[in-house]
């Protein structure tokens, strides 16, 4: 039988990248940003989700890449990690968002070793959909409180 | 909703109360011994339980307080005087009777091993020959052992005193619940009521016969008249085993013999009923007695039990005409009862206001839906300036108002005090300190510091290991301290105080500090941190909140089994809370806990530099003053005068690096924590707002200027600042 | 008509547990926590039956009983004082500033109705 999987598609620049929907709490558009002051560049600031103050992290500086422009087709995709033992939210600044696939067992590949270009165990798995790779990201790595 | 359950758990609850009171008042009695108000408080307390213990179904708990109870009523009158062995054995109550407590069932195993010893002292040290045997204070209907016979009949004479009816008795419902014991026939006296016209209404001057013929026997009967059997005149003797009622005769008969008599008329019916039973004896058998016996014996058992009954009866109406004594039947199965003194002088509560339980559950939504109203009522603010209507602006004002009322009502709902879990602390370090052998004052300070009940509950374990750890290690001996210069006796303080919108806590002792060079040693050894790493003092003093550290050749039964100062960061961490070591070795270490107030709504301050909002709590602001941006600059030694006066400033945008060229005009909002003042520079202040404060995720935990975010009234975020924190950062 | 019945206790668990088992007998219920809060109740509201603790801060039972004996309007409502005392001159004491009658505690639901019952109007 095959397992299928769904994933989130999204663009950082000009690369696709993609979140276990599980993962995903809520897709929103881009509310007004309150920066927070002398925090690493990675930290975009905190917005209000319906009465909850939520910190949105920039992924673009996690992968090495210039930051983008805030457009219309900008989105803050609130996911949700563990933290010990407890559960976090989050907000990540993408691009724009694609849409949701599924993917079964033989779609998703390991990763495979990108060289110095991203850190490696930022990327969970590989998604191949027919000729196009996207990269599966590794929430808890990417999005939790480290440096 | 109430049902049997809630009220139990009501009153387990109420118990604890109580039981800790009692300790308060029992460590008063330690420092000193003639305290009478802490005597008398403790005789209450058990007094209470003792009262209260059996009606929810804790037996042993009552039998138990009742010993104590009357130990401390001796003591309160002088009979026995306390002493340092009776308030040992106090506080080993204390903490039997809380094992008693958890559940109603008889105690078993150990807690019975410690209720028997317990009593069995107690009864020794005060070889109080006056020592009841609990009373069996249930009213149980004391019945005659039944005799076989049905439906005796039964004369009783009332004459209630004429004053009867201003204790609120009315004597026609003592004669309708006679007559609802069976069937008879009433006879009224008024020949001394007076005429109308003298007629007192409030007075009874009227009387009865009754002759009634019931299957209850004698105390049931007596019983109808159990509040009134004092001070008025009654009789209540039964005539016959048979129901005579159902002798025409005798009832025909009846108006003629009770109207003679003066008083009770029992004499005659006697005779009256004895004439009566000969004749039923003589007609037929009775039907009740079915035996094949010849008429002579029937007749003779009826005269001989009417022999016995008559000396009875002649004993019980001298009795009964007494006001003093009471039936024999009537006494309690007791011994003679321990005269408490005269009318007992209560000593007052401090409180006089009643106060209820509530749920925290209920109190945490109460809280949640107050703050969204403030965050709401926000957005009305901004909706009713734009709108430029005057009528929506004043009602907007007015719910701002009453928000703001409520929000102080509710958040006050929720917090208590810290004083209530210092009090436990108290009895755990008297007995810390005795065990091993260290001479400890503790001493407190603000503890009327409040906090949110579930924070509250939380840091009771983490506190109490850290008191633990400071008498067990931080004290030295007493011949070390001495040696040392020191007084022999540790001091160990408790602060709290509120910081900005956060409580601290610093537990302090002047004992030996922590050994930064052993504390090194161990931590390589366990392989927690390198040979060659370079740590500052603060950093090794916090080695000892790595998981897997401990100073202590064996752990003791004092600090736990292996329950580390981890833990206790830990613990500490997960309400959002910090915690800091400082010490100085052969001086004292302090532990500083830093908590959140989870809920903080509070006035706060809007201020802006560029086009972000920041908020500064209104608590802490001195004042505000405008200031040139070129004095700014033209300042020297980040100091500038404002009214006269010097103070040290942070210019925030640096601080902050915020992009832009600074306007001409800013301002400086003056701060102050304890004993320092700063001044801090924003570029505009805005208005006055209440805020919700809400924490801001652990990706900020880095940056510590900012104490939480809010939402502002037209959806962004706003950030609160620390500036206790700010202070201390920039200050030095 | 439902009666009212106002009971007066110091432990707040015996409040709760007499107005559970007299709701439950089909009274209406009002509480006090000490004699001085009880007396408030006496303002002209009907009440049918006093039933009072005497150990009580403030206001023991003894004074309630005495201050509700000076009003007009209750001159002769029934009073019963909760005690766990079984001796006479406590009961004499209080009678003769004129309660009713007494119940001892620990009492049963069904001995507090009964009592009741025996002297409410």
């Amino acid at each position: 039988m095959e397992k299928l999987s769904s994933y989130l598609t999204f663009k950082l620049g000009n690369e696709d990248f993609a979140a276990n929907i599980a993962n995903v709490l809520h897709i929103l558009g881009v509310p007004p940003i309150t920066e927070l002051p002398n925090s690493p560049a990675y930290i975009k600031g905190a917005i209000n989700l319906r009465g909850k103050v939520l910190t949105v992290i920039d992924p673009h500086y996690k992968f090495q890449m210039p930051s983008q422009p805030i457009t219309k087709n900008s989105c803050v995709v609130v996911l949700e990690l563990e933290n010990e033992n407890e559960k976090l939210e989050v907000g990540a600044l993408v691009d724009s968002v694609h849409e949701v696939v599924e993917v079964n067992e033989e779609e998703l590949l390991p990763p495979p070793n990108l060289g110095s270009k991203f850190k490696s165990n930022f990327i969970e798995n590989v998604i191949k959909k027919g000729e196009e790779f996207i990269l599966v990201l590794n929430i808890q790595e990417v999005f939790s409180s480290d440096e | 909703m109430m049902d049997m359950d809630n009220l139990v758990q009501g009153f387990m609850d109420e118990a604890a109360e109580l039981i800790s009171s009692m300790e308060e008042s029992l460590l008063a009695l330690e420092a000193n011994q003639s305290d009478q108000e802490a005597i008398a408080a403790v005789f209450r307390v058990m007094h209470t339980l003792k009262g209260s213990g059996a009606m929810f179904g804790f037996n042993s708990v009552t039998s138990f307080t009742h010993l104590l109870e009357n130990i401390y009523e001796s003591i309160r009158s002088g009979k026995i005087e306390l002493n340092e062995e009776i308030l040992n054995l106090t506080f080993e109550s204390v903490d039997l009777i809380k094992n008693l407590l958890i559940n109603p069932e008889e105690p078993q195993g150990e807690v019975k091993k410690e209720y028997d010893r317990l009593i069995a002292i107690f009864e020794d040290v005060v070889q109080n020959k006056k020592t009841e045997k609990l009373e069996e204070t249930i009213i149980s209907s004391n019945k005659i052992p039944a005799e076989a016979l049905k439906n005796p009949t039964y004369y009783i004479y009332f004459a209630p005193n004429e004053d009867i009816m201003k204790n609120g008795t009315n004597p026609l419902y003592l004669i309708d619940e006679l007559m609802s014991l069976g069937e008879g026939v009433i006879f009224v006296h008024v020949e001394d009521v007076p005429e109308f016209l003298y007629l007192e209404p409030q007075k009874c001057l009227t009387s009865w016969d009754i002759v009634l013929s019931s299957e209850v026997d004698l105390s049931e009967i007596l019983d109808v008249f159990i509040f009134v059997e004092d001070d008025s005149k009654i009789d209540v003797q039964k005539i016959s085993e048979h129901n005579l009622l159902t002798e025409k005769s005798f009832v025909d008969q009846l108006p003629k013999y009770v109207g003679t008599a003066y008083d009770s008329a029992i004499v005659e019916l006697q005779g009256l009923a004895e004439e009566i039973e000969k004749n039923i004896e003589k007609t037929a058998p009775e039907p009740k007695h079915i035996k094949a016996e010849p008429l002579s014996q029937a007749t003779q058992q009826t005269h001989e039990e009417s022999e016995p009954m008559k000396q009875s009866a002649e004993h019980q109406s001298e009795q009964i005409r007494s006001e003093e004594k009471k039936q024999p039947e009537k006494e309690k199965p007791s011994p003679a009862p321990v005269q408490l003194g005269k009318r007992k002088e209560v000593p007052h509560r401090s409180k006089v206001s009643s106060s209820i339980r509530v749920s925290s559950e209920k109190v945490e939504t109460l809280i949640n839906l107050v703050s969204e109203m403030v965050t709401t009522q926000a957005r009305l603010n901004l909706l009713a300036s734009e709108q430029q209507n005057p009528e929506i602006i004043e009602v907007a004002e007015i719910m701002e108002k009453l928000t703001r009322q409520l929000r102080d009502n509710a958040f006050e709902i929720s917090l208590i005090p810290i004083s209530s879990l210092v009090t436990r602390f108290q009895r755990l370090i008297r007995d810390l300190s005795k065990e091993l052998n260290k001479d400890v004052r503790f001493v407190t300070e603000g503890t009327d510091t409040e906090l949110d009940k579930t924070i509250i509950e939380s840091l009771s374990d983490p506190l109490m290991h850290i008191f633990r750890n400071a008498i067990d290690h931080g004290f030295e001996s007493k011949e070390e301290r001495i040696e040392a210069g020191k007084p022999e006796q540790g001091q160990l303080k408790f602060k709290a105080y509120y910081s900005g919108t956060s409580v601290y806590i610093d537990i302090s002792d002047d004992g030996g500090g922590i050994n930064t060079t052993k504390v090194r040693q161990i931590a390589i050894k366990k392989g927690l941190i390198y040979e060659s790493q370079q740590m500052s003092k603060q950093q090794l003093n916090e080695l000892i909140m790595l998981p897997g550290f401990s100073t202590s050749e064996s752990i003791t039964d004092i600090s736990g089994r292996g329950v580390g100062m981890d833990v206790v960061k830990k613990n500490i961490n997960k309400i959002q809370g910090e915690i800091e070591i400082f010490s100085e070795e052969g001086k004292g270490t302090t532990f500083s806990l830093k908590l959140p107030l989870t809920l903080s709504i509070i006035d706060g301050l809007v201020v802006r530099i560029n086009d972000i909002e920041y908020i500064i709590p209104i608590l802490v602001i001195k004042k505000i003053k405008p200031i040139k941006h070129s004095d700014i600059q033209k300042s020297f030694n980040n100091m500038l005068t404002v009214d006269g006066e010097q103070i040290p400033f942070l210019y925030l945008r640096d601080k902050f690096q915020v992009a832009g060229d600074a306007p001409e005009q800013e301002e400086i909002v003056v701060v102050h924590y304890a004993s320092i003042t700063m001044g801090i520079i924003i570029d505009r202040v805005i208005k006055e707002s209440q805020v919700v404060v809400k924490s801001i995720g652990k990706h900020f935990h880095g940056q510590d200027i900012v104490s939480g975010a809010s939402i502002m009234g037209d959806g962004t975020v706003a950030l609160v600042l620390d500036t206790n924190k700010i202070i201390d950062k920039y200050s030095r | 008509m439902k009666k009212t019945i106002l009971i007066v206790d110091d432990s707040e668990s015996i409040r709760n547990l007499v107005q559970f088992t007299l709701e439950n007998a089909g009274f209406h219920v009002l509480v006090a926590e000490n004699g001085k809060a009880a007396l408030e109740c006496f303002n002209g509201q009907t009440i049918h039956l006093l039933l009072t603790d005497l150990h009580m801060p403030v206001m023991s039972g003894m004074e309630l009983i005495t201050e509700v004996r000076k009003l007009e309007d209750y001159l002769y409502i029934p009073i019963l004082f909760l005690t766990t005392e079984t001796q006479v001159s406590l009961k004499r004491e209080a009678k003769e500033i004129g309660a009713t009658g007494w119940i001892v505690k620990p009492f049963n639901a069904d001995k507090l109705i009964s009592t009741i019952r025996r002297v409410i109007r």
